[in-house]
């Protein structure tokens, strides 16, 4: 559905992005994932037709997206940071996006309105920042796009509209069949909606998994060795840290791996704990020089 | 699965139409109003309406649109593309499914719309008003002025649609187009004061100058031929803007300049504008001598201004006022000594060109304006005469002429190295063009003392019969109404005081007396005087009268004004000039 491919993207000399590759497949709820400046809002505008690309290709819905109207009518984008008309009212934006949007769905939009209590005619640029973040969410939805590209979506939501908003993209994918590409620093509500995650670091996909097998993939081990005993040598252990005799170990490979190898090893005691998303990025980062650091003031 | 091509979004349209709504409705009451005015002070001249008047009243709604669309098509063009200026805007818009192409030309179609309705509604209003008080030519002058004022239209917003494309930020699109009005003038016309003051004889046409700045071109005259060419001009900024928005990197909003080259010609403009604009003020305030004389004074001055102006330009391209870096430093040291060639270069004649008197073998022809009445002040060809006080083809002249002048620049050269001080005596301007045999021609306007080797000569010319016999033919005003000597020679015998010679008319002679000193003449006078100067022209006892041929036994001074005095004729009558002297006396 979505297709990045050898993606580079040079400003004044700054590579922000380096041969980057990155697939979305149809119906999919994807996660993008990175640091401050790992070039995520880089792709999302190339996805979203803004930005040529210097090298490589984009193509969306099998067709190059950059200068397509008729690919980009059919793709909704919430920025981090919205745009509307000054002055213009909620029902204004709608008119506009009616206009331009052909599949732009007025019952929709008209149902969603009443689910989010907004008022139609206030200027936007008056409502809340959380306010402008639902209303730019009932605009794309109501646009009934095949494709919803949404850079920080529920930054400034207050936690019953963000499940509402959850809620709502959920059930568009799951009654359209529409495909989701997420940037988000908010790693535990990603878990919970994402079933592919992207991480990307200074320009660069580091990987790109299933969720599944992302979480296959890392696995955490509390282990109590015997005296003399040592941590298995062919176990690749990004992480380890000490609570007294209890090893906590970041342990890369499958859960039936790990698993056998420790057994082999004859611990005291030994248990496999499912890791976090955040977990995972922050151990699978750290082994490329971003890990975090303790800061001592 | 490639879009259908459209060049105009109907709801991007509709948008911008409703969005700028406050903004043409007052350009549309703006000219209501002209119309309404119009109207009324044409009506007050009743039913006979003579063309003449039509033709001022284009001039005047003319220069008024001009003026009024320079303004509105910047504010036009600046409304409906600051979205480029700002990243949030700029990634939105392009974010909807709208290329560009189809963007740019339907915020250019809302634009002409933005212009075109409030002038046809001014139209339709002037005609019929006109037509409703019987004035017959209504519709020709309302189509002439819509028509004209069209073609400005063009060219302004087309040069304002590019300057807001040029640039990331609208502040700085407004101040480059206004820079594009007026540079061409500004600029060259700067350069041309510093070439006066170094290059001797330095000639120039002034006029070409406001040729350059489409505001004083359009404001000037709105001729078709004018009109045509800056609407053209306009059209390919148009299409300039468009190609440039094809490829235009959004993230480059909030910059001052988006291209690179841009970058470059604002620090380049900017920086000789206003530091040689502030060297030449900080030279009259501190100095005010001639620059040739103190060169490197100005170049203290110009290093000075080039600084500021360098830094400042920096300044405004950096968005910060940490630009004192290494390489700015050697941007600035690269102006001020390109600066130091081209003013050294000049003052010491480095090229020869200030000292070069074409080869007399190769002269066709010499022309001189020597008249004391045209101003040679500003160095501008314009003001010399189109026919000249002396037409010089004899060889032997123009081998005397040429030896002279060159003489006369050897020794102004040396002076000027010296810096000897003026010597204060009385100068002559005067204005030498050669034409050559290769077609070329050289025009120099000298500043000549009177006692020089080039002065002698040219007086010497001037009082040849043939050729002040021919000037006085040539000048005097084909449509004389007026003539007065002042130091009148001879009081009427009736008149014994001062009151009696005051506002007194002798009807026999056609002369009227107004004060003691000045007596003026009726057409029938005039005509004498006008036989009387040729005859003495003739027998060789009047020269042509100009500072060179002035002496202080002269016997006062003679002027003939046309009806529109853009004809004056200036003489210093001598004792010599018999047949004059007899006329101006009444005799």
């Amino acid at each position: 559905m979505i297709q990045v491919k050898q993606l580079t993207k040079t400003f004044d000399g700054f590579r922000a992005l380096d041969d980057l590759t990155l697939t979305v497949p149809k119906g999919a709820i994807y996660g993008l994932v990175g640091p401050n400046g790992a070039g995520k809002s880089t792709v999302i505008r190339h996805i979203t037709g803004i930005y040529r690309p210097d090298k490589g290709s984009v193509t969306v819905l099998g067709a190059p997206v950059y200068e397509n109207p008729a690919v980009k009518a059919r793709i909704a984008y919430i920025p981090d940071d919205i745009f509307y008309f000054p002055s213009a009212g909620l029902g204004e934006m709608a008119s506009f996006y009616a206009g331009i949007y052909p599949s732009f769905d007025r019952q929709m939009y008209k149902e969603l309105l009443g689910a989010f209590s907004l008022d139609e005619k206030m200027a936007l640029r008056r409502f809340s920042k959380g306010m402008q973040k639902q209303a730019a969410f009932l605009l794309s939805i109501a646009a009934r796009p095949e494709v919803l590209i949404l850079d920080e979506p529920v930054d400034g939501l207050d936690p019953v509209m963000r499940r509402q908003v959850w809620g709502l993209l959920m059930q568009d994918v799951a009654e359209r069949g529409t495909t989701v590409l997420v940037s988000s620093h908010n790693l535990r509500e990603l878990e919970d909606v994402c079933d592919h995650v992207g991480i990307m670091h200074k320009g660069k996909m580091m990987l790109e998994r299933t969720l599944a097998e992302l979480q296959d993939n890392v696995v955490k081990a509390q282990v109590v060795l015997r005296e003399g005993s040592q941590v298995p040598q062919e176990l690749n252990v990004l992480h380890r840290s000490a609570s007294g005799k209890i090893l906590t170990l970041i342990i890369r490979g499958s859960q039936e791996e790990v698993n056998r190898v420790l057994a082999a090893a004859n611990p005291v005691f030994f248990d496999l704990v499912p890791l976090s998303l955040e977990e995972v990025f922050v151990y699978e980062l750290g082994g490329v020089d971003y890990e975090v650091k303790s800061v001592i003031l | 699965m490639k879009s259908r091509a459209s060049f105009c979004d109907s709801t991007l349209l509709k948008k911008d139409i409703t969005r700028f709504a406050p903004l043409w409705a007052l350009y549309t009451a703006f000219w209501m109003l002209a119309a309404f005015f119009t109207v009324q002070d044409l009506g007050g001249v009743g039913l006979e309406y003579r063309p003449s008047q039509a033709e001022r009243l284009i001039k005047v709604l003319g220069t008024l649109g001009t003026v009024s669309s320079a303004i509105y098509a910047v504010m036009v063009a600046a409304m409906l593309l600051r979205y480029l200026h700002n990243a949030r805007s700029a990634y939105m818009m392009h974010a909807f499914p709208l290329n560009r192409s189809t963007q740019f030309i339907t915020h250019v179609i809302a634009g002409m719309l933005f212009f075109l309705v409030p002038q046809l509604l001014f139209t339709g209003a002037l005609i019929i008003g006109l037509q409703l008080r019987s004035i017959s030519l209504a519709a020709t002058l309302g189509l002439t002025l819509l028509g004209k004022q069209c073609l400005a239209w063009i060219c302004f917003f087309g040069l304002a649609v590019f300057c807001m494309l040029l640039t990331g930020r609208t502040i700085i699109g407004v101040l480059s187009y206004g820079a594009i009005q007026f540079i061409g003038y500004v600029l060259p016309r700067m350069v041309c004061m510093l070439l006066s003051e170094l290059f001797l004889g330095f000639a120039y046409r002034e006029s070409v100058l406001g040729e350059l700045s489409p505001f004083l071109a359009l404001v000037i005259q709105q001729s078709l031929p004018r009109l045509l060419i800056w609407a053209g001009i306009g059209v390919v900024a148009l299409v300039a803007a468009w190609l440039h928005y094809r490829v235009r990197h959004l993230e480059r909003a909030g910059d001052a300049m988006v291209h690179t080259w841009a970058k470059v010609a604002f620090q380049v403009l900017f920086t000789v504008t206003a530091g040689l604009g502030l060297s030449f003020i900080l030279w009259l305030l501190f100095s005010g001598e001639p620059v040739a004389r103190y060169p490197f004074v100005f170049l203290l001055f110009g290093a000075i201004s080039f600084f500021l102006s360098w830094f400042g330009a920096r300044m405004m391209l950096q968005r910060t006022i940490r630009v004192f870096d290494r390489k700015n430093w050697t941007g600035w040291a690269l102006c001020v000594a390109a600066l130091a060639v081209f003013v050294l270069g000049l003052r010491y004649d480095v090229l020869g060109s200030q000292r070069h008197v074409p080869n007399p073998a190769t002269i066709t022809e010499a022309r001189l304006t020597v008249s004391n009445y045209y101003s040679f002040s500003e160095h501008s060809i314009d003001h010399l005469p189109e026919t000249p006080d002396l037409l010089i083809r004899d060889q032997d002249e123009l081998e005397q002429l040429a030896q002279a002048n060159g003489t006369f620049l050897t020794e102004a050269m040396n002076a000027r190295s010296t810096q000897a001080p003026e010597s204060g005596e009385p100068t002559a301007q005067i204005a030498i063009s050669y034409r050559l045999s290769s077609g070329l021609t050289q025009t120099r306007i000298y500043e000549i003392p009177k006692s020089s080797d080039l002065g002698r000569t040219i007086a010497a010319l001037c009082r040849k019969p043939e050729y002040a016999a021919a000037y006085y033919e040539a000048r005097w005003p084909g449509d004389a109404e007026e003539g007065a000597f002042s130091w009148y020679v001879t009081p009427p015998a009736s008149a014994q005081t001062e009151e009696d010679m005051e506002n007194y008319y002798d009807e026999s002679t056609d002369i009227y007396y107004d004060t003691p000193d000045v007596v003026r003449f009726g057409s029938f006078r005039l005509a004498l005087v006008r036989q009387a100067l040729i005859e003495d022209a003739k027998a060789g006892a009047l020269p042509i009268s100009n500072a060179l041929t002035w002496d202080d036994k002269d016997l006062g001074e003679l002027s003939v004004y046309p009806s529109e005095y853009n004809n004056l004729l200036q003489v210093n009558v001598p004792e010599s000039a018999t047949h004059t002297v007899a006329v101006l006396s009444g005799k």
